[in-house]
């Protein structure tokens, strides 16, 4: 859906992006990761010609940018930003038809598609009538995705759209962005310095510096066969738990084992007496979280419950331990 | 029960300009209360002087001011918008120079400055009014549309809007409050420094205060002097409510929905 071929582009005697190509599939959400100044922004702004590519040249579904009028490129392709950019003076309403109204859609189709977008993002439809100043950061960012998906374009660009949310905010909407992205099929390309947030999208990972690819590839890749020193680094040494968080308990789950059922049937009581107390998590609880919740339960197996409280099964240490199917076999 | 329809009375976003529309009335009409009220205390004998009616010389002031801040707001927006965009961008910070300086003139030297030039009477005054009250509506529209949030400006570029667009749509509509404060500062200068032109013979609320100061006539003085008080404060609270009721929404919904 995006193709950058050789793209050079300088500021000044700087090189921001260095020769970069990168091909992005339809559908697929492509995150471009790296330190400051690394020119994963600038990769971004060349894609809707926010900037102009010094050498080289950029495709969108199949066809050379710099052939097509600016404006006429970025009104089919979504553009969120980290300050949201919610134009003050107009109502949610009003902003979220920003390019449907530039593209002339008849008021009735503008009207209807507001309230299906303001529900995609999860927001009531009375907030149609609120301004940008009565909306939590998070609100706001909501508002800032349903206004980039408005015209239904086939290509989102993103550039750390949740950076100045808050930690919770953050991770939910990320959760629930992923997910969208998952529904619509909209190809999204995702700049962020957040590893955690680069994995918590899922997708392929571009790991930028200097203005080129320093490897690319799924998130294990990384982890299994890093690239280079930089590589490992930037990632940080929890990289290889981080993962974990990316596979939910259910995958793993177990049938209830001998030894652990007296934990689970007596575990009302089993507090009371001191017996055997397995440590609880949530069926929708991930990996990571599991064995978080072993070293603090001080056990090497935690039952999974849903949400009354009923034991669906068993996940062991070894089993939340293990990276993907292929490693499943190198943990056992 | 009263209390409470006076609180919501004046509540009402037009309460204190039907209040001073009434106080300029009854200054014009019945300015005899207000003379005899004060005659034990002040000095002067106003029938000693040449009586114009008062409603006269208010239609001229109005008129005068009306014309000169109506020409200014024209005036001062073009060039604010000429000078913020394209080529003009070069010019702006020694325009914001030139204003300040020019700003700081009495506008009574301004007014005496016309007059060798273009002569006596009722258009050097207008002339020299639309040049000094032009100044402060420029200079809050150059302030106003630079002060844009260039967060904003890249989204409304990003999301494909073109050059033009992106002006009316988002830059213009954000400068409107710095604007119509520069509007406000134009109309109430221009509606005191009219009086001014009384000195000139372009007639207005100066002819009582020039003649008054002539005469020692402190009443006379107050004939033209109240009124004029009066008709600045009516005047810029009728713009403050106009402002409030939407100027600024009636034209982003005139220009959004294309």
């Amino acid at each position: 859906m995006i193709s950058i071929r050789n793209v050079t582009k300088s500021f000044g005697t700087a090189k921001a992006v260095d020769d970069l190509s990168l091909e992005i599939g339809q559908g697929e959400l492509c995150v471009l990761l790296g330190p400051s100044g690394c020119g994963k922004s600038t990769t971004l702004r060349l894609v809707n010609r926010l900037l102009e590519p010094d050498s080289g040249s950029v495709l969108v579904g199949g066809e050379n940018t710099s052939f097509l009028p600016p404006h006429e490129l970025r009104r089919r392709i979504g553009y969120v930003i980290q300050s949201i950019g919610l134009f003050p003076h107009l109502s949610v309403h009003d902003n979220i038809a920003t390019v449907p109204r530039l593209l002339g859609w008849p008021r009735a189709r503008i009207g209807e598609r507001v309230a299906e977008l303001l529900a995609l993002v999860g927001l009531p439809d009375y907030f149609a009538k609120r301004w940008p100043r009565q909306l939590s950061g998070g609100e706001a960012q909501r508002v800032g995705v349903a206004r980039a998906l408005a015209a239904d374009p086939p290509v989102l660009l993103m550039d750390e759209p949740f950076g100045a949310l808050d930690p919770l905010t953050r991770v939910r909407l990320q959760v629930e962005f992923a997910a969208l992205q998952k529904r619509l099929g909209t190809t999204v390309l995702f700049v962020t310095h957040d590893v955690g947030e680069a994995l918590r999208l899922g997708g392929t990972m571009v790991l930028m510096r200097g203005g080129q690819i320093e490897q690319l590839g799924r998130p294990e890749d990384f982890a299994h066969q890093p690239a280079s020193a930089f590589v490992s680094e930037f990632l940080g040494p929890e990289y290889g738990l981080e993962l974990l968080g990316r596979y939910p308990v259910m995958e793993r789950l177990r049938p209830l084992s001998a030894l652990s059922s007296r934990g689970a049937v007596d575990s009302a009581s089993a507090a009371q007496s001191g017996e055997l107390s397995l440590p609880r998590i949530a069926s929708t609880a991930n990996l990571k979280e599991a064995l978080s919740a072993m070293v603090a339960g001080g056990n090497l197996v935690a039952l999974v419950c849903d949400d009354s409280g009923a034991v669906l099964g068993e996940i062991s240490f070894e089993d939340a331990a293990c990276l993907d199917k292929e490693g499943e076999q190198r943990c056992v | 029960m009263r209390l409470k329809a006076v609180a919501g009375l004046s509540g009402c976003r037009w309460f204190s300009s039907v209040l001073l529309a009434g106080l300029f009335i009854l200054l014009l009409y019945r300015f005899d209360l207000i003379e005899s009220a004060l005659s034990p205390w002040l000095r002067g004998r106003s029938n000693l002087v040449n009586r114009a009616s008062l409603p006269q010389l208010a239609l001229q002031h109005i008129f005068m001011v009306g014309l000169s801040s109506g020409l200014s707001l024209v005036l001062g927006l073009g060039a604010g918008i000429a000078v913020s965009s394209g080529r003009g961008r070069q010019l702006r910070s020694l325009i914001l120079d030139l204003v300040s300086v020019a700003e700081t003139l009495p506008s009574a030297a301004v007014i005496a400055l016309a007059v060798p030039l273009i002569g006596y009477g009722y258009w050097p005054t207008v002339l020299a009014l639309v040049l000094y009250g032009t100044l402060p509506i420029l200079r809050n529209t150059l302030i106003g549309l630079d002060q844009t949030d260039p967060a904003l400006l890249e989204a409304a570029v990003g999301m494909g809007m073109k050059t033009l667009q992106v002006f009316f749509r988002v830059r213009l509509p954000l400068a409107f409050p710095a604007i119509i404060s520069g509007f406000r500062t134009s109309l109430i200068i221009n509606t005191s420094a009219a009086t001014l032109g009384a000195a000139v013979g372009a007639g207005g609320f100066g002819v009582p205060i020039v003649s008054g100061l002539r005469a020692m006539d402190t009443i006379t003085i107050l004939r033209g002097a109240l009124p004029v008080t009066v008709l600045a404060l009516l005047l810029d609270s009728v713009v403050v409510s106009l402002q409030q009721a939407g100027v600024r929404r009636l034209w982003i919904s005139a220009t959004t929905r294309t």
